[in-house]
């Protein structure tokens, strides 16, 4: 019990101060690719400094949504990380849920979000939380069967132990189920951090925004929670990824070496996802709004082909 | 001792109910005292209801209370087993909230509509939906059901000086009596293999059928109490009848009465013939999720609150359907357990989806008691006029949108739990896929409530007044406000504590299945070798405590934040109500991306003198299931030619009909000689 809450602990800590590196170094290498210097990989950590000590404007419209919104998102999308294994395969509450309560718990913290945006009366507020509910309606099953695909195989929603079994190496890459499966996850990985090319996170143009909308009302440490909480969040869909699909170096006992292997594995595992979105990011550009749901389509059909030759074999 | 206790306090609630439906017509001459006798016996009877059927949930005991022998061997009796008692306390419990809300919400019909017939009415109509759950033999619940169908179309009925009012509740009592009608013949064919209306009887008798006569059987009541229930593609009467009921009717026929018909089916399938193939599962399985997802984008698309509820009743109906049909799929495949756990999901539905419907329908009618309108497209702002309103229907749209750490959400999980685990344990390629399928349809509809949700209550509580009425709009009296407060706190009890549903439910999959779910503090699903556990207590607290935690770093290390209060900011112009998003421009990119599930009509009448500078547009928008003009346009265009025919016969004419009883007698004779 009290290994756990101090591990429950760790792992809070452990995800508020990383996820906003895990953004600094996907911008850096971003930059560096586009032959840009770019801001050092701390900057969205002094950015979120400054508007932590920031004072706030808020809308004479809005109401007490808008004020408790941000620590409500925040908190939320930092209990839905209590479900997630980072470097041990026991999450800290995995116990007691399982990854629908991590995908509800985003739910709810979008749910807030989207409300928010309404509160103060802008049409750029409607305009942003209308198009994200309307894409999250289409991301979250595609979401769902992606990690159906690989947890098919263990028969548990449990991720825990899908993580034992795909470490163990149950499933590898040439099992075709699996290498479909993560082609669907990577799109919907990409949907969910906002990132090109279904949403560009560095405009505020109304015709491409998405979830920037959302926060234009937002200002002083309300919006500095709101940045914080969409980093955490990021890491928490990329550690959701590596947890499914290379979960190799977690470590399944609870000694200290272990821990610390594990720890260095998954930096190393994030920033190389983080390579590989800045990669994607360089290369694309964002597709238009309407042609977003077809890209999830073909995540929900790659997700189904897995399962269906993961059934039928 | 209890049992007879047991059996005093069902006839004591009995009791209120029908004084409440004799006394305010002899009180009708004040309103006040007509008003007060109706609601108030409604609430004592609720409160019976409530604790009779508690009681016999929690200790396993039968009530059962002879009435009235019509013929020999046809008897009014009621008898309370742990299926009757479920539904009776989702009955009672909705009952007893509505009451309250109506003593405020019937004063908006102060000296213009007659209120002792509305209060009246509304017992009669609570009384045969408890004689509907509990009565005992098939005559019975036919006279039940079909007063239950009668009373709740007066009721939709009761503003009947609006035409829409009219159209609406002619297509109700024509859908309500389709339902009726494949019952009766489906009891009438019991009736001929059994030769008995006894529940009894034909629970001994009917599992030894030949297969493909239950299979008739069971499609029968299908469609019987799929029309009831509102299932797609016979769901036509919802979303009109609903709406134009008075709101604490709305709020009684879609939390309650819709979930007779759910009764009605596990009554047939599971007791009377108990269980059946896989296939009559699969069928309750797609058309449950058919209705679940088309159901809910139809709902998001709507802009008047109680169509969007009634929409979303179809959603929710859909989705227990699903449960129902992978409890009778596990169980056709040799897995007790897990078709207990689907069981339990949906009857957990059942009771979650009457709480938050119940909760919404009456902060609808709240909105329209206060702003006179239910159009959110001229709502706004309602949040800082009517604060407890606003927060009592936040937390019944979050229940609705599934989202923790509200009823609905430990439901939609068991739900989807369910359909995942027939992908994992069952053996059929097919089952899994379907399982797997289903589950990323209950996901869509899931976040698809949300986003209605969202548009709703943004678009009528948020922003800026759109209208006058929405700007003078005051908070409702405190009746209205405690009946749905009182339905908030079992909503947030069973989110945080499902044990204490599951304790209830335990009889009923016990007796059906011979398994059960159960769990205290934490919603368990004792599997082989695995085991998902949900305890939504010790998740609401680690998000309490870190939000506390959150909140003190915040201002140890920060200070204070300043909050300056400005007008928002809108490119240097003055903001005004017109520019916030509507309900229309809300749900548009969906329609967009769904245009093939949807049809929509859209007018764009621009008054201008140049092109450029319009002086008034003036913009409508329907949409509409192409489903009903597919299905519902050819068959109506048969049965009017039909009816040609059927002219030659009743041609209003004297003789005509004298001739016909003439022939009618002769007939009679010769085949009684």
């Amino acid at each position: 019990m009290f290994e756990q809450m101090l591990w429950g602990v760790l792992q809070v800590i452990l995800l508020i101060m990383l996820a906003p590196l895990v953004q600094g170094f996907v911008k850096k290498v971003k930059a560096r690719l586009q032959n840009r210097v770019g801001p050092g990989i701390f900057q969205p950590y002094y950015d979120i400094i400054k508007y932590l000590k920031k004072d706030a404007v808020v809308s004479n419209h809005a109401s007490w949504l808008t004020t408790s919104t941000p620590y409500l998102t925040f908190t939320v999308i930092i209990a839905a990380g209590l479900f997630v294994p980072t470097i041990w395969n026991e999450a800290p509450l995995g116990v007691v849920g399982d990854i629908i309560v991590i995908i509800y718990l985003f739910a709810l913290a979008r749910f807030f979000t989207a409300l928010s945006a309404l509160d103060a009366g802008s049409s750029f507020g409607g305009m942003g939380s209308s198009r994200d509910m309307a894409l999250s309606a289409i991301a979250e099953p595609a979401l769902f069967l992606a990690v159906v695909a690989v947890l098919l195989e263990g028969g548990t929603t449990k991720l825990g132990q899908v993580i034992t079994q795909v470490a163990e190496g149950h499933l590898n890459f040439l099992d075709p189920a699996y290498g479909l499966a993560f082609l669907a996850m990577l799109i919907v990985v990409i949907t969910e951090t906002g990132r090109i090319p279904v949403d560009n996170p560095d405009t505020h143009l109304e015709l491409t925004m998405i979830h920037e909308g959302m926060l234009l009302e937002y200002s002083g440490r309300y919006l500095g929670l709101m940045v914080w909480a969409s980093y955490i969040k990021q890491l928490l869909i990329l550690t959701l990824f590596i947890d499914l699909f290379f979960p190799w170096g977690i470590a399944t006992t609870p000694t200290l070496t272990g821990m610390f292997y594990a720890a260095g594995a998954y930096l190393l595992k994030l920033l190389s996802l983080g390579t590989v979105l800045a990669f994607i990011e360089t290369a694309y550009a964002k597709v238009r709004l309407f042609q977003v749901p077809k890209l999830l389509a073909s995540s929900m059909a790659l997700s189904l082909l897995a399962i269906i030759v993961r059934v039928v074999r | 001792m209890a049992a007879v206790d047991l059996a005093v306090l069902l006839k004591t609630g009995l009791l209120c109910l029908i004084a409440g439906s004799i006394v305010p017509f002899l009180a009708a001459k004040s309103q006040k005292a007509a008003n007060w006798a109706a609601h108030g016996c409604a609430f004592m009877g609720g409160l019976c209801g409530i604790l009779a059927a508690a009681w016999v949930l929690l200790t396993a005991e039968v009530i059962e209370l002879p009435l009235w022998e019509i013929v020999s061997g046809i008897e009014f009796r009621l008898k309370v087993d742990y299926l009757s008692a479920f539904f009776l306390l989702v009955i009672s419990l909705i009952t007893t909230a509505a009451a309250i809300y109506s003593i405020g919400y019937v004063s908006k019909y102060n000296s213009k509509k007659n209120i002792a017939y509305l209060g009246g009415l509304m017992n009669i109509f609570v009384l045969s939906m408890v004689a509907v759950v509990t009565v005992d033999s098939t005559f019975a619940f036919l006279i039940a059901w079909e007063t239950m169908s009668l009373v709740s179309f007066l009721l939709v009925m009761f503003e009947h000086e609006k035409s829409q009012v009219r159209s609406a509740g002619y297509i109700y009592l024509v859908m309500t009596h389709i339902a009726t009608a494949f019952i009766l013949i489906s009891f009438l064919l019991m009736f001929t293999y059994s030769n008995s209306f006894d529940f009894a009887v034909l629970k001994k008798q009917l599992p030894f059928l030949p297969e493909a006569i239950k299979s008739v059987l069971f499609l029968m009541c299908l469609i019987g109490f799929g029309a009831k229930a509102g299932i797609m593609p016979l769901h036509i009467w919802l979303p009109r009848a609903h709406p134009v009921a008075p709101s604490n009717i709305s709020a009684l026929m879609s939390a309650v009465m819709i979930k007779t018909a759910v009764y009605g089916l596990l009554r047939v399938t599971f007791d009377f013939l108990g269980g059946g193939p896989a296939w009559w599962g699969g069928i309750l399985l797609a058309l449950g999720l058919i209705s679940a997802v088309w159901g809910i984008l139809l709902a998001i698309t709507e802009n008047d609150i109680k169509r969007f509820l009634a929409f979303s009743s179809t959603e929710n109906m859909g989705i227990i359907l699903a449960g129902v049909g992978a409890s009778i799929i596990f169980q056709a495949n040799d897995q007790p357990l897990l078709a207990a756990l689907s069981l339990t999901a949906a009857l957990f539905h059942v009771l979650s989806h009457a709480l938050f419907k119940g909760i919404l329908f009456m902060g609808a009618g709240s909105v329209l008691f206060a702003a006179h309108t239910k159009d959110i497209n001229e709502l706004g702002g309602l949040i800082h006029r009517m604060p407890w309103t606003a927060g009592l229907f936040l937390v019944g749209g979050m229940s609705l949108a599934a989202l923790p750490p509200f009823s609905g959400f430990v439901s939609e999980w068991s739900m989807l739990q369910s359909m995942l685990h027939l992908a994992f344990d069952l053996d059929n390629i097919w089952l899994k896929i379907a399982g797997v399928t289903a589950a990323a349809l209950l996901a869509l509809a899931g976040a698809f409530a949300a986003g209605g949700v969202v548009k709703h209550f943004g678009t009528a509580f948020l922003a800026m007044p759109r209208t006058k009425a929405a700007e003078e709009a005051i908070e409702v009296p405190i009746t209205m406000r405690l009946g749905i407060g009182l339905l908030v706190i079992p909503t947030i009890l069973f989110g945080l504590w499902p044990g204490v549903v599951l304790k209830l439910i335990n009889n009923i999959t016990n007796r059906y299945l011979s398994e059960e779910i159960t769990g205290m503090m934490v919603l368990s699903i004792p599997f082989a070798g695995t085991s998902e556990t949900l305890s939504m207590a010790v998740i609401f607290a680690a998000v309490a405590a870190l939000l506390i935690l959150v909140l003190i770093v915040m201002r140890l290390k920060f200070g204070k934040s300043n909050v300056v209060i400005d007008e928002t900011w809108n490119c240097g112009t003055n903001l005004s109500s017109d520019m916030a998003y509507t309900g229309t421009s809300y749900s548009n990119p969906l329609v967009v991306i769904f245009n093939r599930l949807i049809r929509f009509d859209r007018q764009v009448e621009i008054q201008s003198k140049y092109d450029y500078y319009p002086k008034r547009i003036s913009h409508r928008f329907t949409s509409s299931a192409n489903i009903e003009n597919v299905l519902y346009k050819p068959v109506i265009a048969m049965l009017v030619h039909l009816s040609q025919y059927i002219k030659n016969i009743q041609n209003g004419n004297l003789q005509n009909y004298l001739a016909y009883m003439v022939g009618a007698l002769v007939l009679a004779l010769i085949c009684t000689r």
